[in-house]
């Protein structure tokens, strides 16, 4: 069983005993028989004698001895026979048991392992792992929608830019612009108007003020502000001024014509103001901003729109 | 078992009688070291008995025996080597060590293994006498030197040596 097992001294068992009283007895057996060999070969020859000395009789009776001692040496013939059996038996059983023993220690070893599995971790591993997989893909689906989100909003305001950039361009030409009635068309559009679109109204006083002031650097203002504040109502700029601008109709500077396209603009706004409105209640935080994202993103869009048909309408 | 062949200085008398001179002297026993273990191992003569008559030590071509004094004399030149021990005070029996206890050992080791008796009980007589070592060098192995080999094996952990209930059965048990 390999010399990790047999410490300094072999151990003797009882077996071993057992083995060795048989494999002495054996030895004894086959030096009696040797005995008895020479003892028949004396007999013959004494019987051969005896015959010489025409001693009938006694040579009769030495073969007869002859043959007992040949009965006997067939039976210590048997008698070994059973001894080596016995010894094979020996060998055979300590055998199986040597090879029981490691069968049980090969079990042992297989159910102490099993035993560090159990079913229920198993089960709750790979409910666990299922549960991180789903969490993944949402995660993934949420953020890859995110990107794109993102993406369409930076490409927008990109345009927006340029496209800003292009008109002021052209616009630098334009000759100053005559002041008048300022009041008439504050009054026809703000019935129509509530409260809340007059907020939402911002981008337009924005995009006409931008017209006096320098266009450029309120580009930059706006784009400023719409990438650390994503709550949309207050994206455009700042709300007092503007809000005071317009409710007191100090909007001199403003062509006339631009505003009647401002009034018809303040509709449409509203009116998407009211879709932003209307979006379902999100609940998790990430799903609310991406409604609002997209919100944004469409009223950008439509700021967008704005600015251009406003800067055609001044043409 | 091919005849021993007796090397020349065997048939010449001077070197049956001592010689006085140191150089000289050296030289036979030198001779006759060597002689007396290729004998021994030829013959597997385990003990020398100086008081009983030892072939090796008469030549009766040349009619010249060895002295008792010879004897002694040469057998202790062998002991002094480690390859003989005196096995009694008097110096009367020898034993011949032409194979060391160690390498008897290693023989006995080498013949478990190969007969797959790794774990196996065999009697010393076994050894000797039986059918499994019949035909190695190990069968015939005097007991002495049987017992002084196992008791080797037995510091070694490869085996050990046990009585059984009749005083005569020794055995011993293998553990390659």
């Amino acid at each position: 069983m390999g010399n990790f097992f047999s410490s300094k001294k072999v151990k003797v068992t009882e077996v071993d005993r057992a083995i060795l009283a048989l494999k002495t007895q054996r030895r004894k057996l086959t030096t009696y028989q040797k005995q008895l060999d020479v003892v028949i070969e004396k007999e013959t020859e004494v019987a051969r004698e005896l015959l010489k000395q025409k001693k009938k009789d006694r040579a009769l009776l030495t073969l007869k001895r002859k043959k007992a001692q040949e009965e006997l040496s067939k039976k210590v013939d048997v008698w070994i026979m059973n001894v080596e059996q016995q010894l094979s038996d020996i060998e055979v059983s300590s055998r199986q048991k040597a090879v029981f023993e490691s069968l049980k220690i090969g079990h042992k070893a297989v159910q102490d392992l099993q035993k560090e599995i159990s079913i229920e971790d198993v089960q709750k591993l790979m409910e666990d792992s299922a549960e991180a997989k789903a969490y993944q893909d949402e995660l993934n689906v949420v953020l890859g929608q995110q990107l794109t989100d993102e993406d369409d909003e930076a490409v927008l305001a990109e345009l927006d830019d340029l496209e800003t950039a292009m008109e002021l361009e052209g616009l630098l030409d334009v000759p100053a612009v005559p002041t008048t009635i300022p009041d008439k068309v504050p009054v026809e559009a703000e019935p129509e108007v509530e409260k809340s679109v007059k907020v939402l109204e911002e981008p337009i006083a924005e995009a006409s003020d931008g017209l006096q002031t320098l266009p450029r650097k309120d580009v930059t203002k706006e784009d400023g502000e719409e990438d650390e504040d994503l709550d949309l109502p207050s994206v455009p700029t700042t709300k007092g001024t503007s809000d005071a601008r317009l409710s007191s109709g100090n909007y001199g500077l403003c062509l006339p014509s631009l505003w009647s396209s401002v009034s018809r603009c303040a509709v449409d706004l509203a009116l998407e103001q009211m879709l932003v409105l209307q979006q379902p209640c999100a609940t998790s935080p990430i799903k609310k901003i991406l409604v609002q994202l997209s919100a944004r993103r469409r009223l950008s869009g439509f700021l967008g729109c704005l600015k251009q048909s406003s800067f055609y309408s001044i043409f | 078992m091919e005849q021993f062949k007796m090397p020349y200085f065997y048939n010449y008398p001077p070197y049956f009688t001592l010689q006085p001179v140191k150089d000289t002297r050296e030289k036979q026993i030198q001779l006759w070291k060597e002689l007396i273990l290729k004998y021994c191992k030829q013959y597997k003569v385990f003990v020398i008995n100086l008081d009983e008559e030892f072939p090796l030590f008469g030549n009766s071509a040349i009619e010249r025996k060895l002295s008792h004094e010879a004897r002694e004399l040469f057998l202790g030149a062998l002991v002094a080597e480690g390859k003989a021990e005196w096995l009694d005070k008097a110096h009367h029996k020898c034993l011949i060590l032409w194979r060391s206890i160690t390498d008897w050992a290693n023989l006995i080791l080498e013949f478990v293994k190969e007969n797959g008796l790794e774990d196996g009980v065999m009697t010393l007589e076994e050894i000797r006498t039986g059918d499994e070592t019949h035909g190695t060098d190990i069968a015939g192995i005097d007991r002495t030197v049987l017992v002084r080999a196992l008791k080797v094996l037995e510091q070694k952990g490869k085996a050990a040596m046990f009585k059984g209930t009749a005083t005569d059965d020794e055995g011993v048990k293998f553990s390659a």
